[in-house]
């Protein structure tokens, strides 16, 4: 049985080597520049080399977004980031621009894979990919996982899907709401979001009616395993670090569960559900897995995220009995603390004692402090309430 | 001097294109264009009738389609490409190019605006491709669409009508209330608000249509000075609208003096929207991407992770540093600060002289010095 490779987000080397420990076979990830999430940490080029190393020690992948549509001005410090990181041993290049693709195969070996902002859809666009030198396309979320089939069998290509996250209201690539509204260029790294805004229409109605819900693709597992999908890809590299440990753990344990027994994974997909619920979420749905996504992949009267934790922290270093905590939301110390560690179920702080980084004992736990808590725990473990 | 192209909704347009000649007239067929406001199910007779007004006809095949929906719309285009009425497809997804070309291919292939393309290379991989003609995406900007023209295809521009800013598979009005609705003219961004917005819905999804038009009549200067076909794409106007933009064009064609007011007044009257010539500014884009190419991203050797007024700051550091160093501070408001850096120590209190990539090192507090600040090693 070939399962999915795992494929997360890395906003931040932080986040990066996060996804990597909790569990997943690749991160992508982007520089400073060239990228669709402009207000992302993002890498320098230094990092881009050392995550390279890490991840290649753990038989790992790195993915570099060059996923923008540039202007032709633009061209020549594209060019000069090609050239740059030509030198980087990436695993590939996420492209969804045909120019940036021909530039990318001149001044780079770098293997190419196909953006879903290149929004494609059937065989003949993935020919043409292929054809440019892709090895894989990130299909359009439109695609349902039998076309996502239906296109592996035809072009012979890897294939990689969307399993969690936030989705666009309008294919990838397709949508110049942001450029319009706030001149902030949606397929150069800029966009707002405006989409998910209230809308009044003449009817009388005012409502978000593009506010889409997130992707929760986790039950499909079984589908996308039985139809060949080379990866599956979580979404979010502007979200926490918590969000991206969170998912990726969970999506791991499920597609190891699949493989241990499919029955059983089906009896504990509920379980692995409300685990990806526990994190900041605008609702989910299945949207085009299956079927073409309708009205109730759509939030038309959203009341605002929904989660039933709150990220506190990152364990940042270990020592033998006291790990460093990057403090990321104000706590105190008697709340009931979680811990979600690689590698482990969910387990709770046993003893939450709290040392200023200086030595004092502290329970006044504000956001941007370093704090020690008095018990041993991995580096990137997450503490959560 | 440029050639004028235009969309033809319904026969009953026929009466005014008449009166002009036209270089491509294009149609939408329900069952292969996504956008089409009026739904009108052409046939091979009533398609001929447009042959004598224009050198070419064209239909939209302009969607994201599936496989199965291509073998649909293969199935139903052929024998209207085979009989001679259609000898032109424009298409917004370049994968479909091999796919005419095998099937149809003496056909001519235009790449339509929302194909999004803007930039050199990518013209070029077109050309390689064997495209005969792109119509340049709204947003680009002008001195971008200069550089396109130059090159050796031919171009087209959107010189009047609304401007798609959105395309979805879903089917946001439909979906939600049950109902074919079809078409709402003004939706207003309650966070935006002035700003009356069109969204269409069709079968093949739901599109949104900027708040005001295309309207390259406000600046025939810059018409002059490009070398491309003008395209009228007035789909879901009035007729008077589109009798009045075609006389203004081909008088443009003949005269780029020539006195446009009234006509565009009468433009906005028509669709209660401002004739603007809408090529996007991003100016917040183009800010950011200029700022970036500055030496903001460069030598950098750590980010301050935690400030304490008065008591410490900490570093996270991402290169190997050997203390004593000179170090300068970047915070997030862009105030610098050179920093001699003499001692350090790690978080357990111990000294450290030499700082490796992803170590922690805490220092005694600085004034200026702010959260999320970047440590370079270079005067930023």
């Amino acid at each position: 049985m070939k399962l999915p490779a795992i494929v997360a987000p890395g906003g931040s080397f932080t986040k990066a080597t996060i996804a990597l420990d909790f569990g997943a076979d690749s991160v992508y990830v982007a520089g400073h520049q060239f990228s669709l999430r402009k207000s992302a940490d993002n890498l320098t080029i230094q990092q881009l080399a050392q995550l390279c190393e890490i991840a290649h020690k753990k038989n790992k992948a790195v993915y570099l977004a060059l996923n923008v549509f540039p202007l032709q001005e633009e061209i020549a410090a594209l060019i000069r980031w090609l050239k740059q990181v030509s030198y980087l041993p990436l695993n590939a290049l996420i492209i969804s621009d045909i120019g940036v693709c021909k530039l990318a195969r001149e001044y780079t070996n770098i293997p190419i894979h196909t953006s879903t902002q290149a929004s494609v859809t059937n065989g003949h666009a993935a020919d043409m990919w292929k054809a440019m030198g892709a090895k894989r396309i990130v299909l359009a979320r439109e695609c349902s996982i039998h076309e996502a089939r239906v296109i592996k069998q035809r072009v012979g290509i890897e294939i990689e899907m969307f399993i969690h996250g936030a989705m666009c209201s309008s294919f990838s690539g397709k949508c110049t709401i942001s450029s319009v509204t706030s001149g902030r260029d949606s397929n150069r790294g800029g966009c707002v979001q405006s989409c998910r805004h209230q809308y009044k229409l003449e009817t009388g109605d005012t409502l978000h009616v593009m506010n889409s819900k997130d992707l929760m693709g986790i039950g499909a597992i079984a589908e996308m395993v039985e139809s060949g999908i080379d990866a599956v890809k979580i979404e979010g590299r502007m979200k926490s670090a918590y969000y991206v440990a969170n998912t990726v753990q969970v999506i791991r344990t499920a597609i190891n569960a699949y493989q241990k027994s499919p029955s059983e994974f089906h009896q504990q997909c509920p379980v692995f559900e409300q685990q990806l619920a526990r994190v900041s979420n605008r609702g989910f749905t299945t949207a085009s897995l299956h079927q073409p996504a309708t009205a109730e992949s759509i939030s038309y009267d959203w009341n605002g995220y929904q989660a039933t934790t709150q990220f506190l922290g990152i364990v940042k270093q270990a020592k033998k009995n006291r790990s460093l905590i990057h403090v990321r939301h104000p706590f105190d110390v008697t709340d009931q603390l979680h811990v979600l560690q690689p590698n482990r179920a969910p387990s709770t702080v046993l003893s939450p004692i709290f040392s200023t980084i200086l030595g004092p004992r502290t329970t006044n736990i504000q956001a941007n402090q370093l704090v020690w808590l008095h018990q041993s725990l991995p580096v990137n473990s997450i503490i959560y309430a | 001097m440029p050639k004028l192209s235009t969309v033809c909704e319904h026969p009953s347009d026929i009466a005014w294109l008449s009166l002009y000649t036209w270089d491509t007239i294009l149609i939408d067929c329900t069952w292969c264009s996504v956008r089409p406001f009026v739904c009108f199910e052409w046939d091979e007779p009533t398609i001929r009738t447009l042959q004598s007004l224009s050198t070419h006809i064209g239909i939209h095949v302009d969607g994201l389609y599936t496989q199965h929906e291509l073998l649909l719309i293969q199935s139903s285009i052929a024998p209207l490409i085979q009989s001679g009425c259609i000898d032109t497809i424009r298409i917004q997804d370049p994968g479909l190019i091999s796919w005419i070309r095998t099937l149809f291919p003496t056909v001519q292939i235009h790449i339509n605006p929302e194909t999004g393309i803007q930039n050199q290379p990518s013209v070029a991989a077109l050309v390689d491709m064997g495209v005969d003609r792109l119509t340049l995406n709204s947003e680009t900007p002008f001195s971008v669409v200069q550089q396109i023209c130059a090159m050796d295809i031919t171009c087209e521009l959107l010189v009047q009508g609304p401007i798609l800013i959105q395309y979805s598979r879903r089917r946001f009005l439909s979906d939600w209330n049950g109902s074919h609705v079809h078409q709402i003219r003004n939706a207003n961004d309650v966070e935006l608000p002035n700003r009356s917005f069109t969204f269409l819905n069709t079968q093949f999804g739901h599109f949104m249509f900027a708040h005001f038009h295309r309207c390259l009549a406000t600046v025939p200067h810059k018409l002059e000075k490009v070398s491309a076909y003008w395209l009228l794409d007035a789909r879901g106007q009035t007729r008077r609208y589109k009798k009045t933009a075609a006389q203004m064009y081909h008088q443009l064609i003949k005269n780029p003096q020539a006195k446009t007011s009234d006509a565009i007044n009468v433009l906005h009257e028509d669709s209660g929207r401002r004739q603007l010539p809408g090529f996007f500014l991003v100016n917040h884009t183009d800010t950011d991407w200029r700022n970036f190419n500055g030496d903001h991203q460069k030598n950098i050797l750590g980010a301050v992770i935690s400030v304490c007024a008065k008591a410490y700051c900490v570093i996270e550091w991402q290169a190997l540093v050997q203390l004593p160093a000179r170090v300068f501070i970047r915070n997030r408001d862009q105030s610098t600060h050179e920093w001699m850096i003499s001692k350090a120590s790690t978080t357990s209190g111990d000294p450290i002289t030499i700082i490796k990539p992803q170590d922690i090192t805490v220092h005694p507090w600085r004034l200026g010095i702010q959260q999320k600040a970047i440590i370079q090693s270079k005067q930023p």
